[in-house]
């Protein structure tokens, strides 16, 4: 057996004092009477019991010194050899997810503060040899103090653990921990969670898990379903599904209040059973756009996911120019154009008299200009000479268009291509094709349909004052106009043109990993994006194939994903901007919904384990005899204490 | 201890009785002794020798028979004082005199009141055996001789034996009388037989009972070594709450016992602590006797 602080041995000291205190008492006050006639009769005494009155002294102060003893050596906290040989690999797993906000009414305390006091007192417990960790399973699994034998370091810890509004992540923690101490033999996982997780039947203990559950069950209304999409019928409409479930033993009534920005958009009063469920879709119509917030008028026991939100795009009117000969009416092409929605369509036989604006879309058919002018632009060619452009000084072609071919039937066709998306042009005649060789001097081009012979028909090229597509075809006399496919081919174009594809981006969900699509610019070459939290943190979050990798998100609220470039200029180093902050300073990016919609988490009720999961750990602590040494010691300050009462008195 | 405030009261005590006891107390009590007094007695058969002048001639000149008249002689009483002197008299606390002191107190005044009735007083001291004796003295002239007698005495003796003393007692006593016995009776062997034979010896036994507060209820607790003043006997005891209760239950039972003896055998029994007065002490003898 060795001692782990041998240096609080000096406690046996004690000792000396309780022998001093000892002697004190045995040395009797000796008191004169005027006789004993009254006290023999008192204490008639028989010599066994005399015997033991001078044993039970002697007694007396070896117990005490026994308990010292005890209570020396508890302090020294002694190991025996196998337990120095053996330690325990203690990994705390505290959840910090949403649910854990909740506080209970009687005592005021979150689950949390809870959580982290249990797990503070098992920390407190390390013996030599143990060594502890600390991770968080809230909306993301985190190490927040790799194994170490410094438990004082896990306390700091745990007392800085904060609540996340993401659902709890304990199974994977649990995995993770079991990566972390690999030793099953030596390994314990103690998890601090309320219980509140999808699968509340693999609530179990295992060998290596024990379960403490904190928290009080307590009802709470929800918003688990807080989504809006673009109307498939208005352009500018939306609509929202909203579903509020009562996660109580108890009927509930609420009003559920629609906000869009700074208007009202509908109350909804709400009337629910124990463990109901309201779910609507509500239509709206608004061209600008904004944020569509969700407010359940109550209060309960999680207030996280009594808010919910959406983020409305704003449907800005896109004006459009056709460019067209004097002689050519481009009928099919007027005709598409109108009918896309929110097009503000003008028509131009003078290339020349065009200003340039990066914010229109400039359609020539049939017309070229000299230059290719700044902003998107669509170019529908036959025959003639393109625009030029400048190459060390000499202009030179921006494209050259090839030879008619016989039979320009459609062989091939980009699949990935936003431009093509629901279109399928193969094996169509496209009458009138010619191969477009695009100059790489104005941008990186991308064939999207290439016919049989190897004409490439129809190029997108990304450029940096704007994009550019071009379709070397006869468009009056071709069948694709006549297509269904053409009109879908131009609203992608449209929205390809200005990266804006009319669609709502879902709202997020905490604590998981989505992809948002990312197609902000043509300058994709750091693949990052910026997000930026509702309390104005930034993060990068990467981008690949114009999706954009974000979360596991552990708030909710309003986030931005914008583009880095467009930041430098408009960032203050003093301030910290909100994300509609940022975009009202037209930083690039859009708004990013994130909410708790979880009912697993919102559920309040705090699953009940049989005994056998409820087990305390049998880890940690002090020996049992450590406390008998307390309590002896307790018994003789309390014998001492009546002793010296009986005394005094 | 028997300074010009306590003479003066002993003087008031002296007056007070005269009243109280109205021709009862000491001298004036007749003795059955025939002899030489004026009042008439009883006749008894005239024989050779006799006192002619005491013959009774209108009996004779009646009836022929020859009769001696006697008569009932008047004499002083002899009051004894038997004064405990034992260790366990020299007791005290801070609230109250000391016992012996007390008790000392009590002789001199009944002392005093009976040399003022022109009785005759002797003070016997005693513990295990007679330690000192006043001889019988008469008059109050003899008061200050009796007052430096029990000045001078001292508390001593390892055992307290009423029985003993007075069985030395009655053999050197001239004559019976009134005999006070002033002690706390914390006597080993018990306090009675001695009592007993001065009754056996037709003395009229007076028991006067001290004790102090702290012997009726002491304020012991705890741990302690109880040791006998007297005998030097030292005892190891744990003195609790329980115990002290039980002690004033015996004690209480002791004193009752000793009301009931004295009831038995119609004996004037006083009990007093130490922190009452002497004179309150003997008022309250007086009342008693007066009722009585």
């Amino acid at each position: 057996m060795s001692l782990a602080s041998p240096e609080r041995l000096m406690w046996l000291v004690v000792a000396l004092p309780i022998i001093g205190f000892y002697i004190l008492k045995t040395r009797l006050r000796r008191r004169q009477v005027a006789t004993l006639l009254f006290w023999d009769q008192l204490f008639e005494e028989k010599r066994q019991r005399s015997l033991w009155q001078n044993l039970r002294h002697w007694l007396s102060l070896l117990l005490q010194l026994i308990f010292v003893g005890l209570l020396g050596f508890a302090i020294a906290d002694p190991l025996w050899q196998t337990q120095s040989e053996s330690g325990q690999e203690l990994i705390l797993v505290i959840d910090n997810s949403a649910s854990m906000r909740a506080v209970d009414p009687a005592t005021n305390t979150s689950r949390l503060e809870d959580a982290v006091s249990k797990a503070v007192d098992i920390a407190k417990g390390l013996r030599q040899g143990d060594q502890i960790s600390l991770m968080t399973a809230g909306s993301s699994v985190r190490v927040v103090v790799g194994m170490t034998d410094f438990a004082p370091a896990v306390q700091e810890a745990l007392r800085d653990i904060k609540a996340t509004d993401g659902p709890t992540k304990v199974y994977e923690a649990i995995e993770a921990a079991r990566r972390l101490a690999s030793d099953s033999g030596r390994r314990r996982i103690i998890v601090f969670t309320d219980g509140c997780v999808t699968d509340r039947k693999a609530l179990v203990n295992a060998e290596d898990v024990r379960w403490v559950l904190v928290g009080k069950p307590q009802d709470n209304l929800a918003i688990t379903i807080f989504q809006v999409r673009r109307s498939t019928t208005d352009p500018i409409g939306y609509a929202l599904l909203v579903e509020v479930q009562n996660l109580g033993d108890e009927a509930a009534n609420a009003r559920l209040k629609l906000t869009l920005g700074d208007s009202l958009v509908d109350v909804i009063p709400i009337k629910l059973a124990a463990n109901g469920t309201y779910r609507k879709t509500i239509d709206g119509t608004s061209r600008e756009g904004g944020v569509l917030t969700g407010t359940l008028d109550v209060e309960d026991g999680l207030r996280t996911d009594n808010v919910a939100q959406a983020i409305v795009p704003a449907r800005p009117l896109v004006p459009v120019t056709l460019v067209s000969e004097t002689d050519s009416d481009s009928f099919y092409l007027r005709s598409v154009l109108s009918s896309i929605p929110l097009v503000q369509l003008s028509e131009t036989t003078d290339a020349l008299s065009l200003t340039e604006d990066p914010n229109r879309l400039t359609v020539y058919s049939g017309v070229s200009p000299e230059q290719i002018p700044a902003g998107p632009s669509l170019f529908v060619v036959g025959s003639g000479v393109g625009p030029k452009v400048d190459s060390d000084d000499v202009k030179v072609d921006a494209w050259r268009i090839g030879e008619a071919t016989e039979s320009p039937i459609v062989a091939k066709q980009n699949k990935e291509s936003p431009l093509l998306r629901h279109v399928r042009l193969q094996n169509v005649v496209l009458a009138g094709g010619r191969d477009v060789d695009v100059n790489a001097l104005i941008g990186e081009p991308t064939t999207l349909l290439e016919t049989a012979e190897g004409s490439r028909v129809l190029v997108s090229v990304e450029r940096q004052e704007g994009r550019l597509l071009i379709l070397a075809a006869d468009l009056d006399s071709s069948d694709l106009p006549l297509r269904i496919a053409f009109p879908v081919m131009m609203t992608n174009a449209m929205n390809w043109f200005f990266r804006e594809t009319g669609d709502m981006n879902p709202a997020l969900s905490t604590g998981k990993l989505v992809s948002v699509p990312w197609d902000v610019s043509a300058d994709n070459e750091t693949g990052v994006a910026t997000l930026i939290a509702p309390n104005g943190e930034e993060r990068l979050v990467t981008v690949n194939n114009e999706q954009a990798t974000v979360g596991p998100l552990d708030q909710v609220g309003v986030f931005a994903l914008l583009q880095p470039a467009s930041m430098e200029e408009l960032a203050d180093d003093d301030v910290t901007l909100t994300p509609q902050e940022w975009l009202a300073k037209n930083a690039t990016g859009d708004l990013l919904a994130v909410n708790l919609c979880d009912a697993s988490e919102s559920d309040l009720r705090v699953p009940e384990l049989s005994s056998q999961e409820t087990t305390a750990p049998p880890i940690s602590g002090a020996s049992a005899w450590f406390y008998l040494a307390m309590l002896g010691l307790g018994l003789v300050i309390g014998e001492w204490v009546l002793f010296n009462r009986r005394v005094i008195a | 201890m028997f300074d010009s405030d306590f003479l003066k009261r002993l003087e008031y005590l002296s007056l007070l009785s005269k009243r109280v006891f109205k021709g009862q107390l000491l001298a004036q009590r007749r003795t059955m002794q025939t002899g030489g007094g004026i009042e008439f007695a009883d006749h008894r058969e005239y024989v050779v020798g006799d006192d002619l002048r005491y013959l009774d001639w209108n009996v004779y000149a009646r009836h022929g028979d020859l009769l001696l008249k006697r008569f009932q002689e008047e004499e002083d009483l002899h009051v004894y004082v038997l004064l405990d002197a034992s260790a366990s008299m020299n007791r005290g606390d801070e609230s109250s005199p000391n016992k012996f002191t007390l008790a000392r107190q009590i002789a001199a005044a009944l002392s005093y009141i009976a040399l003022a009735d022109l009785d005759r007083v002797s003070i016997i001291a005693y513990d295990d055996r007679v330690r000192a004796t006043m001889p019988l003295m008469r008059g109050k002239n003899n008061v200050l001789s009796l007052l430096r007698f029990l000045e001078a005495l001292e508390c001593g003796g390892e055992k307290t034996d009423l029985r003993a003393v007075v069985g030395e007692f009655v053999q050197r006593a001239p004559r019976t009388g009134l005999a006070l016995v002033v002690s706390d009776l914390y006597d080993q062997e018990g306090f009675r037989e001695g009592v007993d034979r001065l009754r056996y010896a037709r003395f009229e036994p007076h028991v006067i009972q001290i004790h102090t507060q702290e012997e009726a209820a002491p304020k012991l607790l705890g741990d302690v070594e109880l040791v006998d003043c007297e005998t030097g006997v030292a005892k190891k005891v744990t003195v609790t709450e329980r115990k002290l209760r039980q002690y004033k239950t015996l004690f209480d039972q002791f004193i009752r016992d000793i009301e009931a003896y004295c009831q038995t055998h119609g004996l004037s029994h006083t009990r007093t602590t130490t922190d009452v007065p002497f004179d309150a002490v003997l008022l309250r003898m007086m009342r008693t006797a007066a009722v009585g």
